[in-house]
Order: C-alpha cells, then sequence, then structure tokens
C-alpha cells in the first residue's frame, strides 16, 4: 500500500502532468478516475488562471483573454507555486514571459509583466510613517553626506528598453485616447509606489534613478549623488531631497555610528 | 477536553449570520455597516505587510466581530505545516484577535509545491493521524483552538475505510479542535458518493460545531462542484434546517467567493439564514418554557 506521502506526491504529477497519467487507487463509482482527476486538475488550473488575470491585467488585455488562458496554464504546469497564498503565484511570470516562445512578437510583454508584479508588491507593503525634516535638519553638516536614506517599503525600481508606462496606460479599462504606442519612445526608468492605498507608477529621469538605485543599492547620501552626476551633469541633489521626502519616497535615514558623538 | 455548549468560541458570534468579507465591498460595509452579526476574512488575502487590505481589515473589525478562515494551511499534508505559513497565520491572529480561526479537511502541498486548491484526503488511521498531528501543532503555535471545516469531493480513495463523518468527528475527539460544518459540503459530496447527508449530520459530535457555513454549487453535467458563486440551493437550505436541530443554533455564514455579488444580494442571503435561526431559537425557547 502506497504511504499518504507517496499517494499525494502522486497525485500532485497527475494533476500537472499535460499527458494525464492514471493516478492509483481512485474509485471510479460511475465516472473514470481519470475523468475525476480531471476536475481537480480544472479546478487547480482555473484557480491559477483566475489569480494570474487579476495580477496582469494589462498582460491580458495585451495578448486577449484566450491566449493568456494558454500562457497561464503553460506557467502552472512548468512553475511550481511555492506558497499557500494564491496570490504568490505570478512571482516568476515575468521570467517565464521572458523565454516563451510568444516574446519574439512582443519583447516587451515581460517588462509589463515586471511592472505589474512590482505594483502588486507595493500595494501589500508595509505603511512607513515620513521622514522627520526637524531630525534630518539636526544632522551636522560634515555627516549629511554619509547618511545613507532609506526608501518607503512600498517602492520599486525598474528600467524597461521599452515604453512600458505607456503601454501599461493605454492598457487601462478607462484609457480613452489614442491606444497606439510608439515602440521607438524607448527605454523608461520607473518609480512604482504607493501614494496612500494607490499604486502608481511614474517615469524617472535619468540622474534621480541613478541616486534612488544607489541608495536602495546601500550608497550613503554622497556616493548617491556621484552616481546621479554621471547620469546627469546638472543633477541637483538638493532639489532630489526635497522631491522625494516630500513625496514619501524617503522615509527614513541612518546616520553612520562613528559620526554620532 | 470536552467543550460544553456555552464554553465555544463561537459562542462570541453569537447564533448570528455573517457574511464574508470582500474587498469590492469594503467601502459600502464601512458606510452602511449592515446589521449582519460578523465578518469572515480569507486569511491568506491578509498576509500582505500593510497597505489597503490590512486597513480595511482593521476598519470593518472595529466595527464587526471578526472569523479568519484560510484556505492555504494544508492540515492534511504527509509533510506536515509550513512554518512560514503558520507564522503569517499568527501575525494576523495576534492582530486582530479574531473570534475563530478556521482551516480545511484536505490537503495542498506536497514536496514543497502547493497546489492551492482543497485537495481530498483517504480516510485512513495514516491519515488521521497526519491530520491529528498537523491539527495538534497549528494550536499549539497559535496558542488556540482552531476549527476544521469539511470540504467537498470529487473522488474517493480505494484504501479510504473510515467514514468522513466519523473521520472528523475523531479529529475533534483528539485534538480539541473545533468543527466548521459546511453545509454545502456535505450536500455537494452526499450527491457525489452517494450517502445519506442526514447520516452525516447525525454523527457529528453537536458541541464541537461552533460555526456551519452556506454556499452556493454548480454542475460539470457529471458531479457537483464546490463554486461559492450562486445563492444558496433548496436543498442546502433544508439540509441546514436538519443541521440546526442537531447542533442547535451557531453562527452561520453565507460563502459567496466568485462571480460576487451586489452587498445587498449577499445581505438578503445572509438575512435568510438569520430568519432560520431565529425560528430555531424561538422554537427552542418554546420548547423549553413548555418544559
Amino acid at each position: 500500500m502506497q504511504s499518504l506521502r507517496e499517494q499525494q506526491t502522486g497525485f500532485a504529477a497527475g494533476i500537472f502532468s499535460s499527458t494525464a497519467p492514471g493516478v492509483p487507487g481512485i474509485r471510479s463509482d460511475g465516472i473514470s478516475p481519470a475523468a475525476r482527476l480531471g476536475f481537480y486538475r480544472t479546478n487547480v488550473l482555473e484557480n491559477y488562471r483566475k489569480a494570474l488575470a487579476a495580477t496582469y491585467p494589462a498582460v491580458v488585455k495585451l495578448v486577449g483573454n484566450g491566449f493568456f488562458g494558454v500562457l497561464a496554464r503553460e506557467y502552472a504546469l512548468r512553475q511550481p507555486s511555492r506558497s499557500g497564498d494564491v496570490g504568490r503565484h505570478g512571482e516568476q511570470f515575468d521570467e517565464f514571459l521572458r523565454r516563451h516562445a510568444s516574446a519574439r512578437e512582443l519583447p516587451y510583454l515581460a517588462d509589463v509583466a515586471r511592472l505589474e508584479w512590482c505594483m502588486e508588491e507595493s500595494f501589500n507593503e508595509a505603511d512607513h510613517t515620513p521622514l522627520s525634516v526637524a531630525r534630518l535638519a539636526a544632522v551636522p553638516e560634515e555627516h549629511q553626506g554619509r547618511l545613507r536614506f532609506l526608501l518607503a517599503p512600498s517602492c520599486r525600481l525598474l528600467s524597461s528598453r521599452f515604453p512600458v508606462l505607456r503601454i501599461w496606460e493605454v492598457c487601462q479599462p478607462d484609457f480613452v485616447s489614442e491606444v497606439a504606442v510608439d515602440l521607438r519612445q524607448g527605454a523608461v526608468n520607473a518609480l512604482v509606489r504607493r501614494q496612500g492605498f494607490s499604486v502608481i507608477a511614474e517615469a524617472v529621469p535619468a540622474g534621480e534613478f541613478a541616486m534612488l538605485s544607489a541608495l536602495v543599492g546601500g550608497d550613503g547620501f554622497a556616493e548617491g549623488y556621484e552616481r546621479g552626476r554621471r547620469e546627469d551633469s546638472e543633477f541637483d541633489p538638493a532639489a532630489f531631497l526635497q522631491k522625494y521626502i516630500l513625496s514619501g519616497v524617503l522615509v527614513d535615514f541612518a546616520v553612520p555610528a562613528d559620526a554620532i558623538e | 477536553m470536552q467543550i460544553t455548549a456555552d464554553r465555544r468560541a463561537g459562542a462570541d458570534l453569537g447564533a448570528r449570520a455573517g457574511i464574508g468579507l470582500r474587498a469590492p465591498h469594503y467601502r459600502e460595509i464601512l458606510e452602511q455597516r449592515p446589521s449582519v452579526g460578523w465578518v469572515e476574512a480569507h486569511s491568506e488575502n491578509y498576509f500582505g505587510r500593510g497597505g489597503q487590505p490590512l486597513h480595511y481589515l482593521q476598519r470593518v473589525r472595529n466595527h464587526y466581530p471578526l472569523s479568519l478562515h484560510g484556505v492555504g494551511l494544508s492540515l492534511g499534508s504527509a509533510d506536515g505545516l509550513s512554518r512560514a505559513h503558520l507564522f503569517q497565520l499568527k501575525t494576523l491572529v495576534e492582530r486582530f484577535d479574531p473570534a475563530l480561526v478556521s482551516d480545511h479537511l484536505c490537503w495542498g502541498a506536497v514536496g514543497g509545491r502547493h497546489l492551492n486548491d482543497l485537495l481530498p484526503l483517504p480516510y485512513t488511521e495514516e491519515a488521521l493521524a497526519v491530520v491529528c498531528a498537523n491539527v495538534g501543532q497549528a494550536q499549539d503555535f497559535l496558542g488556540r483552538q482552531i476549527l476544521v471545516e469539511n470540504v467537498s469531493s470529487y473522488l474517493q480513495f480505494s484504501d479510504s475505510h473510515i467514514p468522513e463523518w466519523e473521520f472528523i468527528a475523531e479529529v475533534a475527539r483528539r485534538t480539541g479542535c473545533g468543527l466548521l460544518l459546511d453545509v454545502n459540503n456535505i450536500y455537494v459530496s452526499a450527491i457525489n458518493h452517494s450517502f445519506d447527508p442526514l447520516r452525516y449530520l447525525e454523527a457529528i459530535p453537536a458541541c464541537a460545531v461552533q460555526e456551519i457555513h452556506l454556499a452556493g454549487f454548480d454542475s460539470n453535467g457529471l458531479c457537483l462542484i464546490d463554486t461559492h458563486g450562486k445563492p444558496v440551493a433548496g436543498p442546502v437550505w433544508n439540509l441546514f434546517g436538519e443541521a440546526l436541530t442537531r447542533v442547535g443554533p451557531v453562527p452561520t455564514l453565507i460563502e459567496w467567493d466568485t462571480d460576487l455579488p451586489s452587498l445587498a444580494v449577499l445581505l438578503a442571503e445572509a438575512a435568510k439564514a438569520q430568519e432560520i435561526l431565529d425560528q430555531w431559537a424561538a422554537a427552542g425557547m418554546a420548547h423549553a418554557i413548555a418544559a
């Protein structure tokens, strides 16, 4: 007799095998065991398709419901879910799309998916109180360059060689205008963040993007400024600070231990 | 531990009908404050670290008692429970102090791969030991009793030799967990596997039942499927009445998760359940006075 673990392993294999092998130990009672297993396969794959469609509405719009169903099924069969929370199932969907044959026709699809996953994560991320400007003002000038700024947990940075923000925008249900997007508009650096409970994605100039990326990577303010200036010789660190503190992107900072008296 | 009727945690919710909490209804619920007894939230929908879902759950919680209902604990997994999942659930339980915490008599993960569905168990001594160990671990980790719910099933295993009603009753007896009796699931499985649903109800230890679920089902032409996308069917309402005569008036939830209707439609279903609960309570009182 099979152990419970063997039985569950065999059942899972039967669900995810597209060639539908028989799973031993299922009673027929008037309906073939393969058909009975098929009821579960239908439910499992449909759950995944729905969860994925809820996270990736712009991808659905770009490829259509029918082909999205095909993609969702292939993804579910290939990419094991690692969480009891079905909302995490879509985490690798952009990577899957990047390697998929359809990527040749829609090369921007994976980047649109990446944007939507960033938005999904941002939506559920931790809240944070705003940065204390008074505390910042109290930092002696000689230490300011070494401050390590923290971005709000809901912030995500992404770069694409396609105009993904524009593509995403024309996929929105309330979008009314010219839907053609000129792919030659080219690359975009985007910041995804939450304002209140709404997730917004906006294009960020090259210098600011370089500095934000540096800060996320743990660089101090002066190093971040150097990175920003390399991208944009006019880069203004004071304006950067003001903009991103006011918009709630920079929410905290740490003073290096040896700078504290 | 014997759980007497008035010591049931479900008693905190009273003999009231509740509704499932879904995001499209957040604002309307807070604006209208409908007179439902309590709300039930899917635990995993609130596993995020912040933002809108937790904010609204908190605001709704400020006005209504709460039940946290999970779909991803996988109490029947031979591999045991996921510590990460338990930890996230505990965080939620500590923050929202729900009257009830529940999950299902099923499995959903093996070898680190989740299937994110409510999959059937063989009713064997081995499976019983696995489920009891997992329920025990969950209760120890959470530091409280959980409820275990019967699921709809579309197949039976040839090595199953314990009837489901005896199996779930034994889980309650061995672990001290409560039961969440899903009357729709009993009906669906009774049709699919040709057993008498009343026999199921007869075997359930009444004092362990702390919540009832009602929902709508669908058919795929061969089997009834538990879809939670329709009004409660007539025979399920009848079976609900039968269940109340056996377990008494317990908190009852209208589950409607797919093809979500307007809040008004959901509330009308809950009102229908409340009416039946009230009839039962009135009849019970009359009986007590006569005695």
